[in-house]
This record gives structure tokens, C-alpha cells and sequence, in this order.
């Protein structure tokens, strides 16, 4: 049986890859997205999850989720993704309509109904699950597993040590490790593994006739951004996560207690990754801590190149 | 008249079921529910005393609907130091024949906030875990809250640490959800509500009315007093909850200020209110409630005795009926 999984998101460049990457699979059935503030405001982040729906013709339903996080107002706005969330690139309109229901209401809903093989993946920042584990006492009982993109058990993005999905909604990350539901956190220490050289960049992207051009313009702008802040070649953060959710064999990781900083100090959004020997602390958490480049990096090729 | 539809989220609780006896006994409220919450006692415990307190008064037909077992971020601190081991100690009822209503308490008041007409009002005397949840899952239904009437806070003064009062303290985060919506929160902290007492002197103008409705105040109180009267050296006995719904009834009762309301979450001072009511310098404009400090007790207490007198003789006419 195919792996059933929902993917949480916030398009999103690199949700835009991560979700071609996961339609393209057949070893997993895309459930259905929901959408959450994030990249964007949760309006131009669902309007993109609808174009991306038809523009791939992925055909699955659209929730829409939270637009603010759960307690403290929003304190950081990445520029990464340019105002539309996409990289300024202009896709067709979509006529897909988003579904009538919340976010956190179809997560419940479409776990209790398949009895625990429901895995949640997590690309934006962690509200909408945080809402479905508090609304629904019940969830873990039915919900797989949670597959996070974000946080980092080494250096930050958005704060030194602060990742921006995180750092969106702490306490939401909070709740989730607090939820008893098994956690996968793919951070940026995960991620950045899978960094391509510039060398790598241009070999795959030397022939890039292959490759749909507004795909070719939005990474592009990506790439532009990430050599703004000082980065050489390209990291796809939530490609780099679906890689690990469709194999888990070429990921490399420690179970371990891992906690949220919520005290709006220096290190607020911080994910504190336990890895004393002799921690008594609870195991919440499995802390992804490598990806096998070479065969993401072909299996990313092909995905792009592929129609 | 129109009457004003209410839920009441509540954790019975002895100050909790003197509330609900008011709110029974007035017809000012379309009564649609009342919903429970984990706080001074577990949630098991704080469903099954409102049951108890609507058995009592010959009002089974209110819906008892449990809402969530522990706060938002941690699990639930009780109150067994105040409410004892049943949460509503002293008094002794029989276990009721009703059941609570299979629905979850966030769920509940979107029905019925839902079909009702007009906007709802409601009351949370509990920590505000269940009102933040339905906030959180259901923020279409925010601009159909008239307004909130909330037990908690205080603005110089706390009970569990010196500045966080007990309802605000166990959820501080459920607290911020209902600070932060913009829908307009009354709040009677313990600034009003420890000048809100039965004083020992008058606990006999319960004892010595002969009806069920009085006899459970008058145990209610005696229990009470033991915490504050003999450990914590007030003049009587604060009704705490009861200020959040007589003031529904009759505001003018009550005094306090249009403020800025905030909930810190972090150090010493998490679980603290932020009232802000300086003369200048505040922006007025970021006014997203009222805070109460003040209280005419003669009026509060004849309020609470004429709702005892108007259940007992409800009572008594369903008994003749």
C-alpha cells in the first residue's frame, strides 16, 4: 500500500520542488495540502498552493489554515520568496477553489479516518498542526507521524540560531513536541547538507531546456537570494525534506530530547537539541542530522527534468 | 425582553457553582450551556460539580459539555488546597442521574454561537483554556462574540505567585489567545473579587434559611472559609466567579476602567496581567477591554441571596408541579 501522507505548506519556492518532487513519487498518495502564513500571508500561500494544484495538475484538495501564529503577533517576515511567495514569477490563475474546512479540521479528519498510517509533513511554520493537537485532545491517536521541515540542531537562518519556520511560531513547535505523536525534525543542519557546489548548480542546470522555465526563473531568484546572505551554490531546504520523508534510507539521525525557546530572548524560536550522553531529558524527537547528497541531488534532477 | 444568550466555561469549584446559582436563577440569560474545563479541579471532577449544582436546582436540562484536560503548554495544577479533593468539598450531593453532553466544549460553543442570532456572550471563570481552543479553531466566529466577562488577573495583586492569579496562571497562553482577539474582555480580577466577599458574620443568613439552594451555599462557605478566612486572613469569603456573572446582570455594581490588557507569558512575572491605566501615556487606542477593581458588596450580596430565594422557589414549584 502507498504511504498516505498530507503536506503542510506554506508555497514557497522550495515547497513549490518539494511538492513536484512528492506528486512525481509513486510510492506515496499526497492526501491533500493545507496552508499556513508563512513565506507569505496565508492568503497569497493558499492562492499558490491552488496554482501550483492545477498548474501540475496534483488534483488534491486545499485547506486553508492559520494566518497568524498561535500567541505572539508576527515578528519576522522573510524576503526570500519576493511579495508573491514565488519568486516574482507569474504562474497561470488558478480556477481550482480552496475547500471548505480548516486546515487543523482536515488533519484530524483525515487521520481518524485511515487509523494511524497518516503521516503530517510540515513546511511552513507549525501552527496548523499545533491547532489540531490542541483542539483535538485525541489526534495522536491517530496520526503516524509528524515530518518537520524546520528548526536546526546547529546554526540558524532568520536568528543566529533560529530557524524562520520556527522562529514564526515557537510555541507551535512546542506543542507538537509535546505531543507525544512521533517527531521527525529535519532542520537545517539536515538540510544544508544537501548544499549543491556551484559546480553542481551548473551541471544540472547547463541543460536547462529540460526544465520548465518559470521552475528555471523561481530558482533562479532563490539561488540569487541565498548568494545575497553569503551562501555559494543552492540549498533546497523542503526538497532536501521530501527527499528524506520518500527515503528515509538516505538520511542519518539520533533520537533525542529536543526543546523550543519561547522566551522572547536572543535565542527565541531556538530548537535546543539535547545531545548529552547522560541526558535524563525525554527522547521527543528524531533530529535528522545527514542526507546522502549524491543521490538526492540526481533524484532532484530528475524531478525537475522530468515531465 | 430579550434575553442575553451565555455559555459559561467554568471549574466548579465553590465560588464556580455560587456563579452558576445566580446565573440559574436570573432570567436575564438564555442560558445555552455550560461548559467545563480542567482548573481547580481535574476535569472529571469539575464536569461531574456542574452536573451536581444543575441537579440540585432541578435544571438538568442545561448542557454540561467537557472541554479540554490540561492547559495549552503544561498539565493542569489543581486547586486542592482551596476547593479540596472533590474541587467542591463541604457540601454533600448525591451523584447525579444526568450525564454530560458528548461533545467536545470548543466544538459546543461554535454550534451554538453558530445558530444563535444575535451575538453571544461569554463567561469564563476557569482557566481560559477551552475559550482560547475555540478561539484558535474558529476564527470566523470571532466577530459573533458580543464580549467576554472573565474571572482572572489582578492587577497588584496575585494568589498563586505575587503577581499571577490562579485561572491566568494555570493557561497564561489560553489567556494571551483571548487578550490578543480584539473581542472586548471584561475582566474581574482579584482586586474586585477579594473585596467581593460573604463576610463570616453573614454565612448565617444561608444557614438559616431552611431551603436546599441555601444549605449548599452555607456548606459551600463553611469549607471555603477554612482556606480563606483561617489560612489567608481575608474578612470572608471571595466569590471570585460569582462578580464575572452578576455583573451581566447589573454592571453598575461594579467599578473599574476601559484598559490595555496583556498576559506575559515568560519569567518571574508569567501569568501576570499587563493593566495598563495610566493617566498618560497609554495608547488609548489599543484599549481591548475593561479591568474591574471595585465592588458595592451590600448589592453584590443581596444579588447572591435573591438568586438563592428565586431557585428555591422554582424548586419548590417543580416539586408541586
Amino acid at each position: 500500500m502507498k504511504r498516505e501522507i498530507l503536506i503542510d505548506c506554506d508555497p514557497g519556492i522550495d515547497d513549490t520542488i518539494a511538492l513536484m518532487m512528492a506528486f512525481k513519487d509513486p510510492s506515496i498518495e499526497v492526501i491533500a495540502l493545507t496552508t499556513v502564513f508563512g513565506n507569505a500571508s496565508v492568503e497569497i500561500t493558499t492562492h499558490n498552493a491552488l496554482i501550483l494544484n492545477d498548474y501540475f495538475k496534483f488534483n488534491v484538495p486545499v485547506y486553508k489554515g492559520a494566518a497568524i501564529p498561535l500567541f505572539h503577533p508576527r515578528k519576522y517576515q522573510s524576503i526570500v520568496h519576493g511579495p508573491n511567495g514565488m519568486g516574482n514569477v507569474d504562474f497561470p490563475a488558478p480556477t481550482s477553489k480552496v475547500s471548505p474546512k480548516y486546515a487543523w479540521d482536515a488533519i484530524y479528519d483525515e487521520a481518524k479516518k485511515r487509523g494511524k498510517t497518516l503521516t503530517v509533513l510540515t513546511l511552513g511554520p507549525l501552527t496548523n498542526v499545533a491547532i489540531a493537537i490542541l483542539r483535538y485532545e485525541d489526534l495522536k491517536e491517530y496520526v503516524k507521524e509528524i515530518i518537520i521541515m524546520g528548526g536546526s540542531a546547529t546554526k540558524g537562518n532568520a536568528k543566529p540560531f533560529g530557524e524562520s519556520n520556527v522562529v514564526n511560531d515557537p510555541y507551535a513547535m512546542q506543542v507538537i513536541l509535546n505531543s507525544q505523536i512521533p517527531v521527525t525534525m529535519v532542520g537545517l543542519n539536515a538540510t544544508e547538507t544537501t548544499r549543491m557546489t556551484e559546480e553542481e548548480h551548473k551541471q544540472i542546470f547547463a541543460d536547462a531546456s529540460k526544465i520548465d522555465p518559470l521552475i528555471v526563473k523561481m530558482l533562479t531568484h532563490y539561488k540569487g537570494v541565498q548568494g545575497m546572505y553569503g551562501d555559494n551554490g543552492m540549498v533546497i531546504h523542503d526538497a532536501a525534506t521530501m527527499a528524506v520523508v520518500l527515503h528515509p534510507e538516505w538520511a542519518t539521525s539520533r533520537l533525542l530530547h529536543v526543546d523550543v525557546e519561547t522566551i522572547q530572548n536572543s535565542m527565541y524560536g531556538r530548537t535546543i537539541v539535547d545531545i548529552r550522553k547522560h541526558s535524563k531529558l525525554i527522547k521527543n524527537c528524531t533530529v535528522v542530522e545527514t542526507i546522502e547528497r549524491a543521490p538526492y541531488l540526481k533524484h532532484l534532477e530528475k524531478t525537475l527534468k522530468e515531465n | 425582553m430579550n434575553k442575553t444568550p451565555i455559555i459559561i466555561d467554568c471549574d466548579p469549584g465553590h465560588d464556580d457553582a455560587i456563579a452558576l446559582l445566580i446565573a440559574l436563577a436570573s432570567d436575564k440569560f438564555d442560558l445555552r450551556g455550560i461548559t467545563t474545563v480542567a482548573g481547580n479541579q481535574t476535569l472529571a471532577k469539575t464536569t461531574l460539580n456542574a452536573l451536581k449544582v444543575l441537579e440540585l436546582c432541578k435544571r438538568t436540562e442545561v448542557k454540561v459539555v467537557p472541554g479540554r484536560s490540561n492547559p495549552f503548554m503544561k498539565e493542569v495544577i489543581v486547586a486542592k488546597d482551596v476547593h479540596g479533593e472533590s474541587g467542591m468539598d463541604g457540601p454533600v450531593l448525591p451523584t447525579p442521574t444526568t450525564k454530560p453532553y458528548p461533545m467536545f466544549a470548543a466544538e459546543f460553543i461554535a454550534d451554538e454561537v453558530e445558530k444563535c442570532p444575535t451575538k453571544m456572550t461569554l463567561v469564563a471563570v476557569g482557566p481560559f483554556t477551552n475559550i482560547a481552543t475555540f478561539l484558535l479553531a474558529y476564527p470566523h466566529l470571532h466577530s459573533k462574540i458580543e464580549k467576554i466577562h472573565v474571572m482572572g488577573g489582578g492587577i497588584y495583586e496575585g494568589n498563586r505567585t505575587y503577581l499571577a492569579e490562579f485561572n491566568v496562571w494555570n493557561d497564561p497562553e489560553a489567556a494571551k489567545v483571548v487578550t490578543n482577539s480584539k473581542i472586548p474582555v471584561h475582566f474581574f480580577g482579584l482586586d474586585v473579587t477579594h473585596r467581593a466577599v460573604i463576610l463570616k458574620e453573614e454565612f448565617e443568613i444561608f444557614r438559616n434559611e431552611k431551603g436546599p439552594v441555601f444549605q449548599f451555599v452555607a456548606d459551600l462557605l463553611d469549607f471555603f472559609a477554612i482556606c480563606y478566612i483561617g489560612e489567608r486572613g481575608l474578612p470572608g469569603c471571595p466569590m471570585h466567579d460569582s462578580c464575572a456573572v452578576a455583573s451581566l446582570i447589573d454592571l453598575s455594581m461594579f467599578v473599574g476602567e476601559e484598559a490595555f490588557i496583556d498576559v506575559e507569558l515568560d519569567g518571574k512575572t508569567r501569568g501576570a496581567c499587563v493593566v495598563d491605566l495610566r493617566p498618560v501615556g497609554r495608547r488609548v487606542d489599543a484599549n481591548n477591554g475593561f479591568f474591574y477593581y471595585d465592588v458595592d458588596r451590600p448589592r453584590f450580596l443581596q444579588l447572591i441571596i435573591d438568586s438563592c430565594r428565586r431557585l428555591e422557589s422554582d424548586i419548590k414549584a417543580k416539586e408541586q408541579a
